[in-house]
């Protein structure tokens, strides 16, 4: 049980830790590699929950697809002044000229999110009942097998359903990314 | 076999007809006329002859889509929405000269994602269903590609969408946490049983769950978006989604917080009261301040998601009924307003200001009339069918006890008149100024027939609302 507990702390702290720095930082790319990181604690916790292929796919797919992607695109995007001195300063101006405009909405985000952290906190510890989950489901859904056998059955359906949903998000980065004026063809 | 399909075939004429148009547009050659938007329309035709005949019936499919009655009134809503749109949306298409085959298609796709989360009877499915349309709608937002208003609205959009998405999701993993289970049935029996021990992790999931449905349903404080979003969109597409994505929304709203959640409702029913009071208020008077008309109808559009969810805050049979009959009559008077608003826009000028309005009744007499007809409805002027359903929303409500509730509505319904007559007043009473009187265009014949037909059933279900409301009343029984 120790060391299930410190790894769960120490994967729990690299996720938390990264996240935080991921929107801390001002080059995108470092970003992107935190996030890369986060993602790694992340895959941590899933193997500790017993659950090896969520985590072997959160590697694979977030960590080694798309965000290898996420860095190609930041890297192509960024134009080398990006972050000079003067950039920065001449931010800082239009920082402070908004800040008031601004301050109110960020507000009364922080202070949302604020009470929804504290919200969750108090949900989290008042919970008594620890073995409302049924350890037996937890095993049946974590091998391949099983969860291929879940997702054609009972989850059938919504397979599908997300095929329309990936052809929706297909067709709709086209429409918005493709170089040539929409209208040209009539 | 195929007895397992029945429920979802609404969705699927819908759908083949969306690739239907994909595939079409694909094989065009350049410049070659294709009838890309009829292709819709047959979709939709079928769509409408299945939901005829699934009447009654209570099908379900695969376990998660259930055509029960309230589904099928929903997507019978959705059809007119869907025919209406398309009607208005081709002289748009046309003049904007936007991607053709690609419009219609993620038109149809998203009708079809709103028609299945008004079926769905299974937490996964409703989501999947919401971010099938809601993907369609932020494309179809910024569609205007040349428009730089277009692209901030729709990524506004996109992006508060996307952050409620994520809220939605954690609360169906709460509720999954619960229950064991994402079937609306199974978490109903299950939450019944837990009712009497309601923690805070109840609290959250049903927190967490109504934050996403309030930013679909555009409910202060969640309705930032809204303004933004439904000024930028063309107005076709405008009057597309403030109509189907609120009946959807709304459908799957009550089936989720009147079945499946309903033992704690003591928990909701209180925040709710707080949502529909303050979207009720502050639509209105926000309303009241706009010199646009599209953000105008956006406010009041938040304002009539207020009036819904009074109904739903009221719970009992009578409030389904009138959500029902208050969506169909809001999809139509809606849409008809934003035909008008449609074919009075140019390339160059979106001709949306109140004072562009002046003297309208000078210059397109039948338009000024047709939407003398939609602001009047909208307000719940009598011989409109807006005064029909926002009476029997409030009738609910006091009887199911929410007499301060009905009261605010009523003195908000009052206030909104002021902004509807100040437009009407403005299209007879004022004289157009000299250069935009030119400037307005000539209508379009299947535009103008579609904006005369919604107020033909707006007239009719003014006049003649029994025999919808039956059906609508009859609807609500037995909802999984």
């Amino acid at each position: 049980m120790g060391s299930e507990a410190l790894l769960f702390w120490v994967f729990g702290l690299v996720t938390v830790v990264a996240s935080l720095l991921v929107i801390a930082q001002r080059n995108p790319v470092y970003s992107v590699l935190l996030l890369i990181a986060s993602f790694a604690g992340l895959s941590g916790l899933y193997v500790l929950l017993d659950a090896p292929f969520t985590a072997v796919t959160q590697i694979v797919v977030y960590a080694g697809a798309i965000l290898v992607l996420f860095l190609f695109v930041v890297m192509l995007l960024n134009a080398p002044h990006e972050d000079t001195e003067e950039d920065i300063a001449r931010l800082k101006t239009i920082n402070a000229a908004t800040a008031r405009l601004r301050s109110g909405p960020l507000l009364f985000g922080a202070l949302l999110a604020i009470v929804f952290v504290v919200e969750l906190l108090w949900a989290l510890r008042r919970i008594t009942s620890a073995g409302r989950f049924d350890p037996d489901a937890a095993d049946a859904v974590s091998s391949v097998s099983a969860i291929g056998r879940v997702l054609f059955t009972e989850y059938q359906f919504a397979f599908e359903v997300t095929s329309v949903l990936i052809i929706v998000a297909m067709v709709g980065a086209v429409v918005l990314a493709r170089r040539e004026p929409a209208g040209k063809k009539s | 076999m195929f007895a397992s399909f029945h429920a979802i075939v609404p969705m699927l004429c819908v759908t083949a007809a969306g690739f239907a148009a994909m595939v079409a547009e694909a094989f065009r050659e350049k410049g070659e006329p294709m009838p890309i938007g009829p292709l819709g329309v047959v979709g939709l035709i079928g769509a409408a002859v299945s939901t005829a005949l699934l009447w009654d019936r209570h099908a379900t499919s695969f376990g998660v889509v259930t055509a029960d009655n309230f589904g099928l009134f929903v997507t019978a809503i959705l059809i007119v929405v869907g025919l209406l749109s398309l009607a208005i949306s081709a002289p748009t298409v046309e003049r904007e000269g936007l991607p053709r085959g690609e419009y219609y298609a993620l038109m149809l796709f998203s009708l079809a994602g709103m028609m299945l989360m008004a079926t769905a009877t299974d937490l996964l499915v409703i989501f999947l269903a919401l971010e099938v349309l809601s993907l369609a709608i932020y494309v179809l937002t910024g569609i205007r590609r040349d428009s730089q208003m277009g692209a901030e609205g729709a990524f506004k959009y996109f992006l508060l969408g996307g952050f409620s998405s994520a809220f939605f999701l954690y609360g169906i993993a709460f509720v999954y946490g619960l229950t064991g289970s994402t079937h609306l049935d199974r978490v109903g029996t299950l939450m019944a049983a837990q009712a009497t021990s309601s923690g805070p992790l109840q609290i959250l999931a049903v927190g967490l769950l109504l934050v996403g449905f309030a930013f679909k349903v555009s409910a202060v404080p969640f309705h930032m978006w809204t303004p933004d979003a439904y000024e930028a969109a063309p107005p076709a597409v405008t009057g597309f989604m403030s109509t189907g994505v609120k009946a959807a929304a709304f459908a799957a709203f009550v089936r989720v917080f009147l079945s499946a959640l309903e033992p704690l409702i003591g928990g909701w029913s209180e925040i709710v009261w707080v949502l529909a009071a303050a979207t009720m208020i502050l639509g209105t008077v926000v309303g009241v301040a706009q010199t646009s008309i599209k953000r105008m109808l956006a406010y009041s559009s938040v304002a009539h998601g207020g009036y819904l969810l009074l109904a739903l805050v009221s719970g009992n049979d009578t409030a389904k009924g009138a959500v029902l009959f208050y969506l169909l009559v809001y999809a139509v008077t809606n849409l008809g307003a934003f035909g008008i608003i449609s074919v009075l826009e140019t390339r160059d000028q979106a001709n949306d200001r109140v004072t562009d309005y002046a003297g309208l009744w000078s210059t397109h007499p039948t338009l000024a009339l047709m939407m003398t007809f939609f602001l009047l409805s909208l307000g719940g002027f009598p011989p409109m069918a807006g005064f029909i359903a926002k009476w029997y929303v409030f009738a609910a409500a006091i009887h199911a006890g929410y007499v301060w509730l009905a009261i605010i509505g009523v003195l908000t319904s009052v206030v909104s008149v002021f902004f509807y007559l100040r437009v009407i007043v403005m299209m007879y009473m004022s004289a157009p100024d000299a250069d935009t009187r030119t400037t307005l265009p000539a209508v379009p014949q299947l535009a103008g027939a579609a904006i005369v037909i919604s107020a033909l059933i707006i007239l009719y279900l003014g006049v003649l609302p029994t025999r919808v409301l039956e059906w609508a009343a009859a609807s609500v029984s037995g909802i999984i």
